[in-house]
C-alpha cells in the first residue's frame, strides 16, 4: 500500500509481535497513535523503554521486578511458608488478583519441554532447592498446566523435594466454576471423577 | 480427505487460538499440521502420547485439520513421562516433515502402551525402542553377527564396537570392548543382568549418536533428574 511510508510500515509490522494482532489491528493502532495521539504515542515509546532499561528478573522468584528482588519476596508479610509455583508471570498476576493466596511465588518462565531444548535448566530450576531453603518453605504448591509438561514439571520439582520435609500439593483438576459439563472434555471429566470430593451431608 | 490415528509429538501456539502441531500418523508419516481454534472453549484439548482421530486434506506441506477427536487418552506418569518424552524427541530428530518411515508408528504406540503399564522397566522399553526404531531408519545393528566377516558372536569373545563398523572381535577384554553373551541377550531383548543394560545403553547411545547428529538429546536431562538435584543440591548442602 503506498499511503503507508516505510516508517508507518515499521511500526505495524513491530506491533505485531503482540499476542491476537494482526496486521489489520497493528496498522488501525499505528494510525491511531500518529495522528492526533502523538502524545500518548510518545508515552508508550518513553515507558517501554524505561521497562526495558530497569525491570529485571526478581533474584529470587524469577518474577518481572523493578528492584533486585521483587516486593513479594521482600514483603515480611508473605513469609508464611507457602511457596506457589507457577509457569508465568501472567499466571502470578491472575492469582494475585484473586487475592486467595499469601505466600511467596517462584516462577519458571516455561515448562519441561524437551522437544523445544527446555530441560531443567532452562527454567533456572537450579535456584528452586535454595529458594525453598532460604525461605524456610514448608509447603510448596504447583499450580501448572495439566498437560504432559505440566505433569513432567511437577514431578521432577516432586523428586527435588523428595526427603526435604516439605510438602507437596498441586491444584486441583476439574470442571470449571460455572462451567456446564456437556461442553467438558472427557479427560477433563474423568480427572474429576477421580479426584471428587466428599460434601457434608 | 484423509481420515488417520495420531499422536502429537510437539504442540507449539500459532497465534491466540491455533496450535502448530507436529504428528505421527497410523501410516508411519510424520505431519506438520495447523489446527485453528485449538485454544477455543470446547475444541478438543491436544496433549502429547494420547491417540486422536484427525482429518485433513492431504498436500505437501503444512496441512490444516478440518476435524480431531480425542480417541484414547494417555496415563503415562511419573518417570514414564521422562521415558516418553525422550522417545517423542528422538522420533523428531529421525524424522523430516512428511516423511513417511515403515513401523515407526507401530513401534512407537507400543513403546507408549509399555510404559503405561504401572511396572514398566522404563530401561527395557526404551532400549527395545531405539533398536526399532534405528532398524526402521535403515540402520539396523546386528548384536548376533560382525559386519565385516558375518561370522556369529561368540558369547565367550569380546567385541569392540563402532557405528559404521558395527562389531568386530578384539584379542583381549578391553576396557571399550564388550562381552559377546552380553550382545547376544541385547540382540534377544534380554536386558535383566545389569551388564547387559549398561552396555545396550552405550551401544545404542553411540549409534543414535552417530545417525541422529551428535546434539545432546535434552531428555536425557531428565532421565537422570535424581543426579541433577544432587548435583543442584550438592552445592548448597554444606551449611
Ligand atoms: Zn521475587
Amino acid at each position: 500500500m503506498a499511503a503507508l511510508t516505510p516508517r508507518i510500515e515499521q511500526v505495524i509490522h513491530a506491533l505485531q509481535c503482540l499476542p491476537g494482532v494482526g496486521r489489520k489491528t497493528a496498522t488501525r493502532m499505528t494510525l491511531f497513535l500518529l495522528q492526533g495521539h502523538r502524545e500518548d504515542a510518545e508515552h508508550l515509546a518513553s515507558s517501554i523503554n524505561e521497562a526495558l532499561a530497569t525491570v529485571t528478573s526478581c533474584a529470587k522468584c524469577h518474577n518481572l521486578s523493578d528492584a533486585e528482588v521483587c516486593d513479594i519476596c521482600t514483603d515480611e508479610r508473605r513469609a508464611n511458608g507457602q511457596l506457589c509455583v507457577v509457569e508465568t508471570a501472567a499466571d502470578l498476576v491472575a492469582i494475585e488478583e484473586t487475592g486467595t493466596f499469601e505466600g511467596r511465588y517462584f516462577v519458571l518462565h516455561g515448562l519441561l519441554s524437551p522437544i523445544d531444548g527446555i530441560g531443567p535448566d532452562e527454567l533456572s530450576l537450579g535456584t528452586f532447592l535454595p529458594c525453598v531453603r532460604d525461605g524456610a518453605i514448608r509447603e510448596v504448591i504447583v499450580a501448572l498446566s495439566t498437560t504432559v509438561e505440566g505433569e513432567a514439571t511437577t514431578h521432577f520439582i516432586s523428586e527435588l523435594l523428595e526427603n526435604s520435609g516439605v510438602a507437596l500439593t498441586q491444584l486441583a483438576h476439574g470442571i470449571p466454576v460455572g462451567g456446564e459439563l456437556g461442553y467438558v472434555n472427557s479427560r477433563t471429566i474423568t480427572q474429576a471423577f477421580e479426584r471428587r470430593v466428599k460434601l457434608d451431608s | 480427505m484423509l481420515h488417520e490415528t495420531c499422536y502429537v509429538l510437539r504442540r507449539r501456539a500459532y497465534s491466540e487460538t491455533s496450535l502448530l502441531l507436529e504428528m505421527l500418523t497410523s501410516e508411519s508419516r510424520y505431519v506438520h499440521a495447523m489446527y485453528r481454534g485449538a485454544k477455543r472453549n470446547g475444541s478438543t484439548p491436544i496433549d502429547l502420547f494420547s491417540e486422536y482421530a484427525m482429518s485433513w486434506r492431504p498436500r505437501d506441506g503444512l496441512v490444516t485439520l478440518r476435524s480431531c477427536e480425542l480417541k484414547h487418552v494417555s496415563t503415562l506418569g511419573g518417570n514414564a513421562l521422562y521415558a516418553g518424552l525422550y522417545v517423542n524427541e528422538l522420533v523428531r530428530r529421525g524424522m523430516r516433515e512428511n516423511q513417511v518411515v515403515d513401523d515407526v508408528q507401530p513401534a512407537y504406540q507400543s513403546a507408549v502402551t509399555s510404559l503405561e503399564q504401572a511396572e514398566a522397566d522404563l530401561d527395557v522399553v526404551l532400549r527395545s525402542f531405539e533398536k526399532r526404531f534405528l532398524k526402521a531408519l535403515g540402520f539396523e545393528l546386528e548384536f548376533h553377527r560382525e559386519q565385516a566377516t558375518g561370522d556369529v558372536i561368540s558369547s565367550n569373545s569380546n567385541y569392540l564396537f563402532d557405528p559404521i563398523l558395527g562389531f568386530t572381535k578384539s584379542a583381549d577384554a578391553e576396557e571399550t570392548s564388550y562381552p559377546g553373551h552380553v550382545l547376544l541377550n541385547i540382540s534377544v531383548n534380554r536386558f535383566e543382568q545389569p551388564e547387559t543394560r549398561q552396555a545396550a545403553k552405550l551401544i545404542l547411545r553411540d549409534a543414535l549418536y552417530h545417525h541422529l547428529g551428535e546434539r545432546a538429546l535434552k531428555a536425557r536431562s531428565l532421565l537422570s533428574a535424581k543426579q541433577y538435584r544432587e548435583e543442584v543440591s550438592g552445592a548448597t548442602a554444606h551449611d
